[in-house]
């Protein structure tokens, strides 16, 4: 190697001067702004949604909405048969959704060949993807016509279908997320890999799979086309009769803002933003419950 | 990340049923107890005519070795020759990669653990592994990890766990940086001491073999050195086989090195094994000389 | 498909996506055939090294010489230039022991490199005392250019030139890593050892004849006794030879 010596032009101050790039400065800052805006214009849809909700909503909530049901003829009354509906329903469909989410999300994510679980991902994808009513309107033809009835069995069916693909794909992905080591090294303890997953891959997931539940709690509370075929609704209370038809409260808004009474479509708004109190709440207290466990 | 259950090469050939190697003569020659094959006295494991596949594609090819009991044995070579490979079969990780197939023997005190009536978890009981990055488990604490293997698994009582936690982590150096905060989550330790504390969970289960895939490549110079040492302290009480990069290391811990290297098959094969000291000072081959010297890889 | 006929070596065809994969996850990298990667800076600093201890080489083959020109022509002047001299032989010395210090500080060497530092530095120290033992003869050349030669210095001339060519056999066959070589000249150190003892003998019974004698027979005994040393130093060289090419320790003159 011939040890010469670079000489350079100016000095380094020079340099940096003729190095500067103006123009590039200008595209980063305009491609800032565009991306800045599209976020902008991302948020405000969203923001004003759940205004308007507040704003409308807030004069209608009042205590009656909750604690009285809607009078079965005319005007008056609350919304209690609606959010006790919604609740039960939900409740009925996270009983069937959860198991059967989470436990196949672990088959496709731990146990399932690789085309299976293609096929699986792949059922659950075109599941996230199908119209809701198309989910009503075959619960109606498996569990409302043969018993001649509308009722919120059928409703919470209907809910836990909606739920499970969404259930099912968080958990799976989230699974991916665990990194392989942890369960090689309870692997190479001697731990069978049922235990693996039970005691290893699973509590380190738990946060993530919990994210996922609580996403489906919150579509199925939020959908209304697959209950108009299934538990239909209704102006009176109904607690744990599943063979009768329920009330909901996405039912209930439906239904009151089609009205042309002015009372009806104020109700609808104070059922709106209890609607949306009520999947926050339980979002809420699921993180608080599970904060104790594990970090996220 | 599906873990698949073992397969077996379907065109592999019979597998040999372990035959007794022939019996030592002498005084010496004692006959072997019924049932298990004689073995050669300081000889943990034999490798023999080991073959590894990924699908079609052999990782390592006929590589027959034998490892020394209560030595320290340190595999190295270049990238990809599959010295990990060879590592994870011996407590047979490696079958739990999808399409991974065995063939061969690997005799653990004269029995081979891919003989059909050995089951794959309760070997890696006698045969424990600790991994490149530290892994410990993120929601157990510190006593927990280490206790891991004894409550998963099956295996003491409750009541001996206390005294197990101690003892390995004192086993591991790591028992006075611990002792006071035993209930903290494993992942609160620095890099250097959550290796350490996976080194406790395998010594927890009481091994015989611990495999020790890059253990330090992950941690820095002062937290590396702390786990040469802590090697040398276990040495005698375990087998220990580490898979390493830094040649330096392999210099300064083991008792005997195996060189592994790849031809234009790309399959890994032994080239050459021998006391460590011979390895670094005189090998025998001469791609051995040109690896250990820098010349080559 | 039976692997086990396949023959050792042949190149496979590429890798399957899914396979370099998992192979990349487990081993941390893909398989690539070895090939050779010089260690140019290393090479480079062992050949610094091999340089200086070639060149110390020559200086004391001609420092011999020197030093059987001024006995043999009784040049007091020559025989101070080797004297002084010496110091410049120990300088390279301690340079060679310096840069050895140094390449094994900073590239780690091991197997063949290291024994070849090892080896060299141990060459550097041989020929430091060679040099040593050369400016000794020089000294008694010095004493002994005022005086009248006795018996044709009684064989040390031979002995040097002997001792040169030994010398410089000894320091090619270090340059070439020749271990047979090595070997091979090491032999010449008994002919030197031969010469040595019939200069004794000749020396004792020189004194025995005449007192006259007696002072320059010491000091030529002495000179003698230098020069056979520098015949052991050369072997010494020529042992490290031997375990810088091949790793074995060796008594090349037993």
């Amino acid at each position: 190697m011939t040890g010469s010596v670079v000489v350079r032009e100016g000095t380094f101050a020079d340099r940096l001067l003729a190095a500067r790039g103006s123009r590039r400065k200008t595209i980063d800052r305009i491609a800032r702004s565009i991306a800045l805006a599209a976020t902008i214009a991302c948020i405000i849809p969203l923001a004003a949604v759940l205004l308007y909700v507040v704003v409308k909503g807030a004069g209608a909530l009042n205590l009656d909405l909750i604690t009285k049901p809607s009078k079965a003829l005319g005007t008056g009354g609350g919304a209690l048969q609606a959010w006790l509906g919604t609740l039960q329903m939900v409740a009925l469909a996270t009983l069937f959704a959860v198991p059967i989410g989470i436990l196949s999300g672990i088959f496709v994510s731990e146990f399932a060949g690789n085309r299976a679980a293609r096929a699986v991902r792949f059922a659950s994808d075109v599941m996230v993807g199908i119209p809701s009513i198309l989910v009503g309107v075959f619960i109606y033809a498996l569990l409302v016509l043969p018993f001649k009835q509308f009722n919120a069995f059928a409703g919470g069916v209907a809910l836990a279908v909606i739920m499970i693909p969404v259930i099912q794909r968080t958990t799976e992905e989230v699974l991916q997320l665990v990194p392989r080591e942890l369960r090689e090294g309870a692997l190479a303890l001697g731990v069978p890999t049922w235990r693996t997953t039970v005691s290893v891959v699973l509590p380190t997931a738990k946060a993530g799979i919990l994210t996922g539940v609580m996403l489906g709690v919150a579509r199925a509370a939020g959908e209304t086309a697959p209950l108009l075929f299934t538990s239909l609704g209704s102006r009176l209370v109904n607690v744990g009769d599943l063979g009768k038809p329920m009330d909901s409260l996405t039912l209930f808004i439906y239904n009151g803002a089609r009205s042309p009474i002015t009372a009806l479509n104020e109700q609808a708004w104070g059922a709106a933003l209890l609607l949306l109190l009520l999947v926050l709440g339980i979002n809420v207290a699921v993180r608080f419950r599970s904060m104790g466990g594990t970090r996220a | 990340m599906a873990l698949d259950t073992p397969v077996i090469a379907p065109d592999a050939p019979e597998r040999p049923a372990p035959t007794r190697p022939p019996a030592p003569t002498g005084p010496a020659a004692a006959p072997a107890p019924d049932g298990e094959a004689a073995r050669e006295p300081g000889i943990k494991l034999a490798i023999r005519d080991l073959d590894l596949f990924y699908g079609t594609f052999r990782a390592v090819r006929e590589v027959t070795m034998e490892i020394r009991a209560n030595e320290i044995t340190a595999i190295i070579g270049p990238s990809g020759c599959g010295k990990s490979t060879f590592l994870r079969s011996i407590n047979r990780m490696h079958e739990l990669t999808r399409n991974a197939t065995v063939r061969g023997q690997i005799l653990l005190d004269g029995t081979d653990i891919y003989a059909p009536s050995v089951d794959a978890v309760d070997l890696r009981r006698f045969v424990g592994m600790v991994f490149q990055r530290p892994n410990p488990f993120p929601t157990m604490s510190i006593y927990d990890n280490v206790v891991a293997g004894l409550r998963l698994g099956g295996g003491a009582a409750k009541a001996d766990y206390d005294e197990v936690v101690e003892r390995c982590l004192t086993g591991a150096g790591l028992w006075d940086e611990v002792k006071d905060k035993l209930r903290q989550g494993g992942t609160s330790l620095s890099g250097g001491q959550q290796q350490r504390l996976c080194i406790a969970r395998a010594m927890a289960v009481d091994p015989e073999v611990i495999l020790m895939d890059e253990p330090a490549s992950a941690l820095d110079p002062v937290a590396t050195l702390r786990i040469e040492e802590l090697m040398l302290e276990l040495r005698g009480r375990y087998t220990i086989v580490i898979v390493t990069h830094n040649m330096q290391q392999a210099s300064r811990v083991s008792d005997q090195t195996a060189f592994f290297s790849m031809n234009e098959d790309r399959a890994g094969y032994l080239v050459e094994m021998d006391r460590t000291a011979q390895i670094f000072t005189n090998p025998r081959e001469k791609l051995t000389e040109d690896y250990v010297s820098g010349r080559f890889g | 498909m039976n692997h086990a006929t396949e023959p050792a070596g042949r190149p496979q065809e590429p890798l399957d996506r899914a396979v370099e994969e998992i192979i990349a996850r487990v081993e941390g990298d893909i398989p690539e055939p070895m090939r050779s990667v010089p260690r140019l800076s290393l090479d480079r600093e062992e050949r610094m090294i091999k340089e200086i201890l070639l060149r110390m080489g020559s200086l004391i083959e001609e420092r011999i010489r020197l030093t059987i020109e001024a006995l043999e022509t009784h040049d007091a002047e020559k025989a101070l230039f080797v004297i002084v001299g010496d110091e410049e032989i120990n300088a390279l010395q301690l340079e060679a022991q310096d840069l050895v210090v140094l390449t094994i500080a900073t590239q780690a060497p091991v197997a063949r490199d290291l024994r070849y530092l090892l080896a060299l530095d141990r060459i550097g120290y041989e020929l430091e005392r060679v040099g040593d033992s050369i400016a000794n003869v020089a000294k008694r050349a010095k004493e002994l250019a005022p005086e009248a030669p006795l018996d044709g210095h009684v064989g040390i001339p031979e002995m040097g030139r002997l001792a040169a060519g030994f010398l410089a056999a000894t320091m090619r066959a270090m340059a070439d890593s020749d271990e047979a070589a090595a070997r091979e000249v090491s032999l010449r150190d008994d002919e030197i050892d031969d010469l040595y003892h019939r200069a004794a003998e000749r020396l004792v019974v020189l004194a025995k004849d005449a007192s006259a004698n007696v002072e320059r027979a010491m000091r030529l005994l002495i000179g003698a006794r230098y020069m056979e040393r520098v015949g052991d130093h050369v072997t010494n060289i020529a042992e490290e030879v031997v375990f810088l090419a091949s790793g074995k320790h060796e008594d090349l003159n037993p």
